[in-house]
């Protein structure tokens, strides 16, 4: 399990690319049947990573 | 880098479709969707979307991102029959399938389905034969395949995918059991050009993936990301691979 701050996340993807990694695959399992909440739920994780994580190594 | 997205298949169109129409407009460069039936717990009554059907209908709604199955298991659908599946999805998507595929796992869903979940070696191996015959399938205008598992005879498999020689392909697991780890060792008859296991792979792979997950809900009051590393694909500094153990 990793976490922490965007920082330590990016320093973890950043781990990812010197392994020679070049795509990660994030798993967002947010959605719930019945709940329209979790879409924003899962949105907003999605959202949270692309614009705060991702801009990095792009 | 590349950054895909894995949401699970909550078992709503609607609620997928849109999530997929926002990772693609807010700039991730793929989505992923699982291969399973029914939920992997004791009570396995709750709703989960079939990945194939689904991303067949996100390719002709969603039209940017790459698409793949993370991934198809080779025990639910003959590889021919896989094959032509993802060859047409290929072709809706405009060449945007990546082609994900393992030898799956998931022990329930065989159980209610009464589809043979095999050993874990006999799995291996029918997803070692399955490759070859999806890739041969892909690439020539016929195949023919005399294996101890599958068996086809002058196979076409019209239209091929879009994307040529075949699309990217992703093999699901890892360790010294995967033939994707091991020397070729299936015979092959007719069709010359087939690709073994272990080429494919090679050649197929011209990327690795990395496999990461963001927590539902912020662990941490400052910028709240959190992630488990489950699984890599082909980490280049693992050590090297031995042949696969007998089933």
């Amino acid at each position: 399990m990793i976490a922490g701050p965007v920082d330590q996340v990016k320093a973890t993807v950043q781990e990812f690319i010197d392994a020679g990694v070049d795509e990660l695959v994030v798993a967002i399992f947010a959605l719930r049947s019945g709940d329209p909440s979790s879409m924003e739920r899962a949105r907003a994780i999605a959202d949270r990573f692309i614009n705060c994580v991702a801009p990095d190594f792009r | 880098m590349k950054f895909s997205a894995w949401p699970n298949q909550p078992g709503e169109w609607r609620t997928l479709r849109d999530f997929a129409g926002h990772i693609e407009q807010s700039g991730w460069d793929g989505l992923w969707i699982a291969d399973h039936f029914i939920p992997n717990q004791e009570d396995n009554s709750g709703p989960v979307g079939e990945a194939w059907t689904t991303i067949g209908a996100l390719a002709a709604v969603v039209p940017r991102i790459r698409l793949g199955t993370m991934v198809a298991g080779n025990t639910y659908r003959h590889p021919a029959v896989l094959a032509k599946m993802a060859a047409q999805v290929d072709e809706i998507s405009g060449g945007r399938l990546v082609f994900g595929i393992g030898a799956a796992w998931q022990q329930n869903e065989h159980e209610a389905y009464g589809i043979p979940l095999h050993t874990v070696g006999g799995r291996l191996r029918r997803l070692e034969e399955a490759v070859q015959i999806i890739c041969s399938l892909f690439e020539n205008e016929r195949t023919d395949f005399a294996g101890k598992f599958y068996q086809i005879t002058n196979a076409p498999l019209s239209p091929k995918p879009v994307q040529r020689p075949r699309p990217p392909l992703l093999i699901g697991g890892g360790g010294e059991k995967s033939p994707f780890a091991s020397p070729p060792s299936t015979p092959m008859s007719g069709t010359s050009g087939v690709p073994r296991m272990s080429s494919v792979t090679r050649s197929a792979f011209s990327n690795s993936i990395a496999l990461t997950s963001v927590a539902t809900r912020p662990r941490f009051t400052s910028p709240p990301i959190s992630s488990s590393r489950s699984q890599t694909t082909q980490p280049k500094q693992k050590k090297p691979a031995r042949p696969t153990a007998p089933a």
